[in-house]
């Protein structure tokens, strides 16, 4: 199973509980992004206008950063530079779909998915956070240690649930504006519905790598954010459908040709695109907590979500999630859901 | 020239009163043809949301348009309406100009064409403002409105023309628009790199432009400004120009446009025109040159308008600004046939 790790308190006290607790996974990542940054010498001084405009846009996720240095015995600028790391064009190749009403109410369902290299890679340790703030607002997310981030599956209390899919951005970007994974989480501790998280998300342009994410929220609406960073774009349900997904490559038109996907990567997107319209338009699965998990388990001939989904596929899924807003229940299958099990984290 | 040159000055709302008190049967006019267009729920809205965002922003340009109500008589809804109204998709086909930025003898150079469509009910005036705090500019601007994306220089030279071009990407009327950020840019920044930074702080709702910005150092690029993005067309490596007409030219915006095929077209042929020109045959880069090249039209080419019999679009008039020298000529008709006079 997952390590959850329970935190609380203000963000930075919070910040200091996951860096205490993680302080020897920190370190490790840490000491891949050094390797990193010796072949990206402007990432140095990049960390301290990326630092400027987290603080000034979004200081209570600063706050965390810097508890998370303290906790793990790591400087300021060690913490960010771990934080540029998400910015670079490596890709992560997940699935994520929301069904808005079933007899379980609204459910986010994703495949996280790795990329080659990345199965065996230490540096890419996944724990879960509950995470209760002084404030009231509560979530429950993963997150590679080592960073703080939502981005990859998150539910909170009030109801909101997102999951991200990596996809690339071909716009250019600035440093001077926030990174959209502080922009995601300070979202998700703010915002009750999708209407409010996609309003949060448009007051900034972002830097980051673009991804898409599929958001549900407990009143069982659900959209698409196709984030071509520094562009925040949204994609609505097809008219009378009652789920949406999304993969790895973006579908509204206008951003048909804004992705970074490499030849192999859009080819696997696509396969999984078109499983999921033909499992859940054409076919129309039942829309049920056990055929979602069904869906995510999915591989072989007749395609499928579970990585590798064939011999061809260079991806293996590193873990599954099955958020139900309503409830407020997160589960988390730590392996390939087809063959472990879905275990209550929430 | 025939252009009204208004002489304004004081605070954003001391500037706007007088601009208001000056043109008020023009702000009137645009007012009442603004109110023809398309008035619903959803228009109200958009003003509420303006009023928002604009004054939350950008507090010394909202006093300026409360100061022009106060000026006009207009209520400050009405004001704000008749900014709503440089949003609307029927506001796109009216621009359609041609920018260009050199660096030659005299110093940097700029200049441009304002074209539009048949029979536009745009009327220009030239204001010449200086803000009570040191800041200033001189700008053309449609009588009705508080912009400067027509073309504007600054007290320190920096020079902005903009090209029309739209945008297919989807906008929040809760983003500031580009219009306002563009003045405020300008009361602000005294530097190209300074007014990129500017500019990305946010996304902006607005048309879609294309934006040569020109400073007194020399420094130019041009911004495709696909609302709500900013991205930044720089120089090729060696090059003294920079030009833009009414299409995108970096390759993530190639299909970001809303021209219509004609426009397309026209806007293309002003493109190959500076290309070759300004690329290949290397013409001068003297304020006589720029001024050549803002008048030439015929089978050879140009960028007068109409360029030939098949062109719908006509100069309104063109500016040629030297940023160094702070100097702002103004052809106030077809640059062909009319004179260009220093206005500043």
């Amino acid at each position: 199973m997952i390590q959850v790790l329970r935190l609380q308190g203000t963000p930075r006290e919070v910040g200091r509980q996951y860096g205490e607790a993680c302080r020897e996974g920190f370190r490790a990542f840490h000491a891949r992004v050094r390797e990193l940054a010796q072949e990206h010498n402007e990432w140095c001084d990049e960390i301290h206008v990326m630092g400027e405009a987290i603080a000034s846009h979004y200081p209570r996720y600063y706050q965390e950063l810097a508890g998370m240095a303290e906790g793990a015995n790591l400087t300021l600028d060690e913490a960010l530079l771990n934080h540029r790391r998400l910015l670079l064009a490596e890709f992560t190749c997940c699935t994520n779909i929301a069904f808005f009403n079933t007899p379980a109410g609204p459910i986010l369902g994703k495949n996280l998915d790795g990329a080659p290299s990345q199965p065996n890679d230490p540096d890419y340790n996944f724990i879960a956070r509950h995470v209760r703030y002084e404030n009231g607002q509560e979530i429950v997310h993963t997150t590679i240690v080592g960073d703080l981030m939502s981005r990859d599956t998150c539910l909170n209390v009030r109801g909101l649930a997102f999951g991200g899919s990596s996809v690339g951005s071909v716009f250019q970007k600035s440093l001077r504006n926030p990174t959209l994974e502080a922009g995601l989480y300070e979202m998700i501790c703010s915002c009750a519905t999708v209407p409010e998280a996609i309003a949060f998300l448009r007051r900034y342009p972002y830097v980051g790598k673009g991804y898409n994410f599929v958001f549900v929220d407990a009143q069982g609406q659900g959209v698409v954010l196709e984030v071509a960073c520094p562009l925040v774009q949204v994609r609505q349900p097809e008219p009378g459908e009652d789920v949406i997904f999304c993969t790895n490559h973006y579908n509204l038109p206008a951003l048909l040709h804004a992705d970074r996907r490499p030849p192999l990567g859009m080819e696997y997107s696509q396969k999984r695109f078109r499983f999921l319209q033909r499992k859940l338009y054409q076919e129309r699965a039942p829309r049920t907590v056990e055929q979602i998990k069904a869906l995510l388990s999915a591989y072989g001939p007749q395609g499928g979500l579970c990585r590798p989904i064939d011999d061809g596929d260079p991806s293996v899924t590193a873990m599954s999630v099955v958020a139900r807003p309503q409830e407020g229940r997160f589960e988390v299958a730590y392996g390939r859901p087809c063959e472990v099990a879905y275990e209550r984290v929430l | 020239m025939k252009m009204p040159l208004l002489k304004l000055q004081g605070t954003p709302r001391e500037v706007g009163r007088q601009y208001g008190e000056a043109c008020r049967e023009g702000f009137r006019a645009w007012s009442e043809s603004s109110g023809r267009m398309v008035r619903d729920e959803r228009w109200e809205r958009d003003v509420a949301a303006l009023r928002a965002s604009i004054s939350q922003l950008y507090p010394r340009f909202w006093d300026e348009l409360v100061g022009v109500a106060e000026g006009t008589g207009l209520s400050i809804e009405q004001v704000v309406a008749n900014h709503r109204r440089t949003l609307s998709a029927a506001y796109l086909a009216e621009g359609c100009c041609t920018n260009i930025a050199l660096n030659g003898p005299d110093g940097p150079v700029f200049g441009k064409n304002l074209d539009l469509s048949p029979n536009p009910e745009m009327q220009y005036v030239i204001r010449d403002v200086t803000y009570e705090n040191g800041q200033g500019m001189i700008h053309s601007c449609v009588v009705g409105e508080v912009t400067s994306r027509d073309t504007c220089m600054n007290v320190h030279g920096l020079t902005l023309g903009g090209s029309s071009v739209g945008s297919v990407f989807q906008q929040s009327i809760h983003n500031p628009p580009i219009e306002v950020a563009l003045y405020e840019m300008l009361c602000t920044c005294a530097e190209v790199e300074e007014a990129i930074r500017f500019l990305q702080r946010y996304p902006y709702v607005g048309k879609g432009y294309n934006l040569v910005l020109a400073d007194a150092k020399g420094a130019a690029v041009v911004l495709e400004a696909a609302s709500p993005l900013i991205q930044v067309r720089r120089r090729a490596e060696g090059e003294d120009a920079i030009f833009c007409t009414n299409t995108y030219k970096l390759p993530a915006l190639l299909e970001a446009d809303l021209r219509p095929p004609h426009g397309k077209m026209y806007s293309e042929k002003r493109w190959n025109y500076l290309q070759r020109k300004v690329w290949r045959e290397r013409v001068p880069r003297t304020v006589e040159q720029m001024k050549a090249l803002l008048s030439a039209y015929g089978p050879d080419g140009g960028l007068c308008r109409p360029i030939d019999p098949d062109d719908e679009s006509k100069t309104r008039m063109s500016i040629v600004t030297l940023p160094a020298k702070r100097e702002f000529w103004v052809a106030d008709g077809v640059p062909a046939f009319y004179p260009y006079e220093r206005v500043k």
